[in-house]
């Protein structure tokens, strides 16, 4: 079992977590101006890092949602932030 | 015809079901006043002299108290609607009744440790501000009653059967 760090509940089981997608990946803005390249980069291309990763998870118990640092090959967590606090928003604006 | 509603026992008679075991019994609790609190919880507190919200594994005291379930919002328990009214207050939370929509079991006795062993992932000695956990496969709210000796889980009200009949399976009440 690994433990994932809910910013408000502290170290958790990672199966109580849900992933929320790479930080930072904006909504487009604009509606009919957003062209179909942009509508696809935004809902299906994901960066996949193989190393450092910067994402968005909720923790599911307690509904926080939040930005985590990590890393894909050794899973090791280096960090999570509350959205808003400790870094940007993660995109979740 | 499929009858599909023969997949799942019936629901017990809430207020004689018991599960005794050599060191553990779980009853539920009926007729208990649940509310959720949401917004500014901190305000809350202090205004409604409730002292401080109780976290996971955490100890509850007496018959009104607070339990934490996120970062902003409390179960608060015997805090009565004439107290209180439901709705938006302007100090800043909202106050709903969710008394029918969650089921309280109590479980009492020296395997509480060995039941939460079994039912949650949480270190029982490195507890979390947050009473919300998985309990046996579903969400539940769970923290310490009394005199310690107690668990209190409260869970939504359509799983309660569910997690009765995984009481029911567990080692803790077939050892006899």
């Amino acid at each position: 079992m690994q433990l994932f760090p809910c910013p408000f509940c502290g170290p958790r089981s990672e199966s109580e977590f849900h992933f929320g997608g790479d930080a930072g990946n904006h909504r487009p803005e604009g509606f009919r101006d957003v062209t179909d390249s942009e509508w696809t980069a935004y809902l299906y291309e994901r960066n996949n890092p193989r190393g450092a990763a910067n994402e968005i998870w909720m923790h599911m118990a307690c509904g926080e949602v939040f930005r985590m640092e990590r890393d894909t090959v050794d899973h090791r967590v280096a960090q999570s932030f509350v959205l808003g606090e400790g870094g940007d928003n993660g995109g979740m604006a | 015809m499929l009858d599909i509603a023969g997949k799942w026992q019936a629901e017990p008679d809430w207020a004689s079901a018991r599960l005794e075991g050599r060191t553990l019994r779980v009853s539920a609790v009926s007729e208990i006043v649940q509310r959720l609190i949401s917004g500014d919880v901190e305000r809350f507190l202090a205004r409604h002299d409730l002292g401080r919200d109780v976290g996971a594994l955490g100890l509850a005291l007496g018959e009104r108290y607070a339990v934490r379930i996120a970062r902003d919002r409390l179960l608060v328990i015997g805090l009565s609607a004439a107290e209180l009214t439901d709705g938006w207050h302007d100090e800043g939370y909202a106050i709903s009744t969710v008394s029918s929509a969650l089921r309280l079991f109590e479980a009492r006795g020296e395997g509480i440790r060995a039941l939460l062993g079994r039912a949650t992932t949480i270190d029982p000695d490195n507890p979390s501000p947050c009473a919300a956990m998985p309990f046996g496969g579903v969400m539940g709210i769970v923290y310490r009653h009394g005199d310690g000796e107690i668990l209190r889980v409260h869970i939504e009200r359509g799983l309660a059967g569910y997690l009765w009949e995984w009481f029911e399976c567990q080692p803790l009440f077939s050892q006899e």
